[in-house]
């Protein structure tokens, strides 16, 4: 019995261990903070297949609401591109993290989210990934399904949830935006950490392997998470003192 | 900086595989990933790694902008090498210390990380060849000729179009607020991270109305106006037929090694 607890023990900490020196490891690499999109080849032919198969029906609902918003109003395929781009940007924006001495970047899929609702965010986000893929080796098309399940998917629709339950909860616009921010981008980051442990572990080591990407994650992502809040907030704010009616966003025909 | 953002801009050196018709390329592209991520041995990437530098030497690309665009997933490739030897349980070949604590690499652990390793280079290295030699409007013309849904199509060129006016301004304000000592403090840097964004997204928004007046004048209904290609022609299925049958020629001799 002594033993068998010994034993037990033995294995529970050889398996903190591990989590924590690979932690160490992937946090103390000293490259950019890529790690927002699984990179390609990664991810098994049917992890990448599923991934494809659970992310696409958000697309095509964006796509619906994108078909139907244009036939209403011919100014939203344009405004829909810009507000892609201006996403595609705000994600190549490097932020020093000074805990690993490397940059980060924020997702900008709150900020899109609040703007232009859950499903065209998730078509923006199809559309930026696939770009980054093949033009910047950020990524890449095999991974594609789960990298817009974790961005565009995950990361709007709960930065769109948090965004509007904070408004209904009475919390103020500044705290809602920081709030769907914050959320959406360790929204994303965990989606990523789920989808790469689940491809990448084997014979039930699935969850230490989960707890070694979040933890490697987290002296990036808890920063900027936090800093990705101030830049929703501030960006909301600065929409909202300059152009008020972007707030309608039904006004602009592209809501949810 | 800003016009080597995307790879595509290699194109205007005039390389041999730049003028190859881009359906052709797309189906050959895809059929490399595919065959790169089904292989249970690290020969077949190993071999579509090679041929990735091999076809960015021919293109011209400048061996910075080659080291560039592979230091990422090359540093996420060595990471998975890493954790797959020490978290996978299997025959110990060797044990390392690390801060006092023993870490036991396996056999099973190192194949599988030196074949996903393999993989991602592989991959990565199909997708840069591709698009060093690949003119953006090209794939966007192909994908619609591949049944790709026209709205996002639609969507993609736009994004394409509108991020270098983006990255411009992005740019220009970012430049404005280090002048006015706007990442001075902690502080400042949030707000002004914060007033940038916002600026970028604001801008985007009134760029669309201007753009959406330009292009009313000029006739837009709502679509943009999509020119099929021609047909692929014997020529062009020829040589995609040919490249899958190489491709997968080569794979099965790799895997059978």
């Amino acid at each position: 019995m002594g033993t068998a607890i010994t034993m037990t023990e033995m294995k529970r900490k050889r398996f903190w261990m591990k989590v924590a020196l690979f932690a160490a490891l992937l946090a103390a690499w000293p490259t950019d903070a890529a790690a927002m999109h699984i990179t390609e080849g990664i991810l098994p032919a049917s992890w990448a297949g599923i991934w494809f198969v659970v992310a696409a029906p958000f697309v095509f609902l964006g796509l619906r609401n994108l078909r139907i918003r244009s036939a209403r109003s011919i100014h939203v395929k344009p405004l829909i591109g810009l507000t892609g781009a201006a996403v595609f940007v705000i994600s190549c924006m490097p932020i020093p993290v000074p805990v690993v001495g490397a940059t980060a970047h924020p997702c900008g899929v709150g900020l899109a989210a609040i703007l232009m609702g859950p499903t065209i965010t998730a078509l923006i986000a199809s559309v930026a990934l696939t770009l980054q893929a093949l033009f910047l080796a950020h990524g890449g098309l095999s991974t594609l399904g789960a990298n817009t399940m974790s961005m565009g998917v995950i990361g709007g629709f709960t930065g769109y949830a948090v965004f509007h339950m904070g408004k209904r909860l009475g919390a103020g616009t500044w705290a809602s935006a920081f709030a769907a921010g914050l959320i959406a981008d360790w929204a994303t980051y965990s989606g990523t950490a789920l989808f790469m442990s689940l491809a990448l572990a084997r014979d039930g080591e699935w969850f230490s392997m989960f707890l070694a990407i979040m933890a490697a994650f987290a002296p990036t992502q808890i920063p900027l998470g936090v800093l990705e809040g101030f830049i929703t907030a501030g960006a909301y704010r600065f929409i909202m003192r300059r152009r008020p009616e972007v707030a309608d966003v039904d006004r602009l025909g592209v809501v949810a | 900086m800003l016009f080597e953002l995307f790879s595509d801009i290699f194109t205007i050196r005039q390389s041999r595989l730049a003028f190859i018709d881009a359906r052709v390329k797309v189906i050959v592209a895809l059929g490399a990933v595919i065959l790169t991520l089904a292989a249970s041995s690290p020969l077949f990437p190993a071999l579509m790694l090679t041929v990735g530098f091999i076809g960015a030497y021919m293109a011209s690309v400048p061996a910075r902008h080659v080291v560039l665009r592979f230091a990422a997933p090359a540093g996420t490739a060595l990471l998975i090498l890493l954790l797959k030897t020490f978290m996978t349980p299997g025959e110990v070949i060797g044990i390392f210390k690390f801060a006092g604590l023993g870490m036991a690499a396996t056999e099973e652990g190192l194949r599988q990380g030196a074949l996903i390793s393999a993989r991602v280079m592989g991959a990565v290295a199909v997708l840069q060849l591709f698009s060093f030699v690949t003119p953006a409007h090209h794939l966007f013309r192909s994908l619609r000729w591949m049944g790709a849904p026209k709205g996002w199509v639609e969507v993609a060129m736009l994004v394409y179009r509108f991020t270098f006016d983006i990255f411009e301004k992005a740019a220009e304000i970012g430049s404005a607020q280090r002048t006015r000592l706007g990442y001075s403090s902690a502080g400042r840097s949030l707000a002004s991270a914060g007033t940038l964004a916002g600026a970028v997204a604001l801008g985007a928004m009134e760029k669309a109305e201007r753009v959406e007046e330009a292009m009313l004048v000029r006739g837009y209904s709502g679509e943009i106006p999509y020119d099929p290609p021609p047909p692929l022609g014997a020529a062009g299925i020829m040589k995609t037929a040919g490249s899958l049958v190489a491709l997968g020629a080569l794979f099965i001799i790799l895997e059978a090694i």
